[in-house]
């Protein structure tokens, strides 16, 4: 385990660069509803959960924890099988920290608002904010999730909650 | 509105129910004296409140209250207010205290509500009892470790309020080795609160508004069983094994995908599972799962297996007419394999607005609200299942009928 601080300047912040813009993709892949690209972006290994803030301080229960398999049911509930229709949402992540680097290996924290619109009715309301704790790895020269685990500030949560964090 | 002369007509002989009880802000403020004032509503499970000292708050209707258990290890319950100038004496969802100091101006309470402490209460003069101004206690009752609490004072014991439903509401949430609170999900939607109880007595839907399920239940004969109860309660029963044929289901994932997805477990067989005829008994090992609502608030679904009962509790909370918390309780047993906890706290099970099964309830409650301001359909129909007696199969309507006609006479009262 290495902090960031600890490496060479241009290294340090070129890492930072490609992580940042990785969290970025990522938003991006959401907003615009590319689920199968979302996807993509985990390793084959990965964990992606959500959890309200008011159960990270009690038993630490996820609303849904789920490894790669579980992420495709989720991907084919987005893509229909749930009926409620989808939402345009605005991803805004900021915050971006590294917490450490292992070689090929990072530990980020960042924080996120969403907003999202319903699309029939045009209307806009504020869907979640929180923090998430990521684990990237880099696997022949790109950077995937390999562990992203969300907690959401809001434990009050809207009644369609089924938009990717 | 007339409601105050007309509560009668709300509920048509021929099941055909006013879709003014969704909507009218008058009949909302009379559900709130007549049924939320005089019914049981559940606000908890014994291991929130597991030692003396613990006090969760609540609400009944819209009343805030506090539970507590107090030094002598007894519930107690009272409204979450000071009886000075009316500032919840409790803000936190749940705690341990040895009393209750008004943040306001300092008057103190003890676990049971009586006022034990006044600042300068010289100034009040001699004739000053500080017992006058305790906070008024509720009726607070536990069942097979559901806690309950009533405004009513002349309300009947627990047991008997729950009636036919109390031996099911036993067999599907007492669990000998005790349960455990994994946690909560809470959320609000834009919706009456009787449109999120009434989908729990309503088994016709779920093949339809889950699509997650409904391909597996496509062409099956399902068994399933539909009871009117009782002052309000409702129950419907399912057998052991499922019903559903899961291969279906998972094909359809895979379709919506366009991707191969690798399912847990071994391969789901396609043997369909023969509907059985005849309803399980409360002891029966047929018996698999229920889902029961209990007037007014509560809807309990629950699985009998190895580990015994493991319910999840659901709550609705009214916020005005078309605004509704839910809260959800999951629940595990206590002394469960670490493997078994992990699975249950990794997927808070089957509830939620992000859930595969619960989000897309969510979305019908918000449309029946706007679709129920619709002047020239003013009735909705509660009719299927007409041979008479208290028992239809699955897609039958004796449990919905059943809530309405306690609500019916809680409001004609």
């Amino acid at each position: 385990m290495t902090s960031i601080t600890e490496l060479d300047p241009i290294q340090a912040m070129t890492i930072e660069r490609e992580i940042t813009q990785t969290l970025y993709r990522y938003a991006r892949a959401i907003d615009e509803q590319r689920v199968h690209d979302w996807l993509d972006m985990f390793t084959d290994d990965c964990r992606y959960g959500v959890m309200t803030y008011e159960n990270a301080q009690e038993q630490g229960m996820y609303l849904h924890r789920e490894d790669k398999e579980g992420m495709k049911l989720r991907a084919a509930h987005l893509l229909g099988v749930w009926q409620n229709p989808r939402g345009k949402t605005l991803h805004a992540f900021s915050n971006i920290e590294i917490d450490d680097i292992d070689g090929d290996r990072a530990t980020v924290r960042s924080n996120f608002i969403v907003y999202r619109t319903e699309i029939f009715t045009g209307e806009t309301r504020f869907h979640s904010c929180g923090s998430a704790k990521d684990v990237l790895v880099k696997q022949d020269g790109q950077w995937f999730f390999q562990d992203r685990d969300v907690t959401v500030d809001n434990s009050l949560l809207p009644p369609n909650f089924t938009e990717l964090l | 509105m007339v409601v105050a002369v007309r509560p009668s007509e709300l509920l048509h002989p021929d099941e055909r129910i006013e879709r003014e009880i969704y909507t009218d802000a008058e009949i909302y403020e009379l559900e709130q004296k007549r049924i939320f004032r005089r019914s049981w509503i559940f606000v908890g499970v014994e291991s929130e409140l597991a030692n003396p000292r613990d006090f969760i708050t609540s609400f009944v209707g819209e009343e805030p209250i506090i539970v507590t258990r107090n030094n002598r290890g007894e519930l107690r319950a009272f409204f979450n207010t000071c009886t000075h100038r009316a500032a919840m004496v409790a803000v936190e969802r749940h705690g341990s205290c040895p009393a209750f100091r008004c943040m306001y101006h300092g008057w103190t309470f003890d676990l049971d509500g009586h006022l034990t402490g006044v600042p300068y209460p010289e100034a009040y003069g001699d004739d000053f009892e500080r017992s006058d101004f305790d906070i008024p206690a509720l009726r607070i009752e536990s069942f097979a470790g559901l806690i309950f609490v009533s405004i009513n004072p002349l309300v009947d014991d627990i047991e008997e309020y729950l009636g036919e439903v109390a031996p099911w509401v036993k067999r599907f949430c007492q669990n000998d080795s005790g349960l455990e609170l994994l946690g909560k999900v809470r959320w609000r939607y834009p919706g009456n609160w009787k449109l999120w109880h009434e989908n729990f007595a309503d088994n016709y839907h779920p093949e339809f508004v889950h699509k997650t399920i409904g391909e597996g239940y496509r062409g099956v004969q399902v068994s399933g069983w539909n009871y009117q109860l009782d002052d309000g309660h409702g129950m419907l029963l399912f057998p052991t094994k499922s019903q559903r044929r899961v291969d279906r289901q998972q094909a359809q994932f895979v379709r919506a995908l366009g991707r191969e997805i690798k399912f847990p477990g071994p391969p789901p067989s396609n043997e369909v599972v023969p509907p059985q005829l005849i309803a399980p008994a409360v002891d029966s090992p047929e018996l698999g799962h229920g889902i029961i609502t209990v007037f007014p608030t509560l809807d309990i679904q629950s699985n009998l297996g190895p580990m015994g009962a493991s319910p999840i509790l659901q709550t609705v909370r009214p916020m005005g007419v078309d605004s509704t918390i839910v809260e959800a309780w999951s629940l595990g047993v206590k002394g469960m394999p670490p493997e078994v906890r992990r699975r249950r706290l990794d997927n808070a099970p089957g509830v939620g607005p992000a859930d595969f099964i619960s989000a897309d309830d969510n979305e019908a409650a918000v449309r029946c609200q706007v679709g129920a301001m619709a002047s020239g359909v003013p009735f909705s129909n509660m009719a299927r299942g007409r041979a008479p007696g208290k028992e239809g199969a699955k897609r039958d309507e004796y449990s919905l009928r059943s809530f309405y006609r306690g609500w019916h006479m809680y409001m004609a009262e």
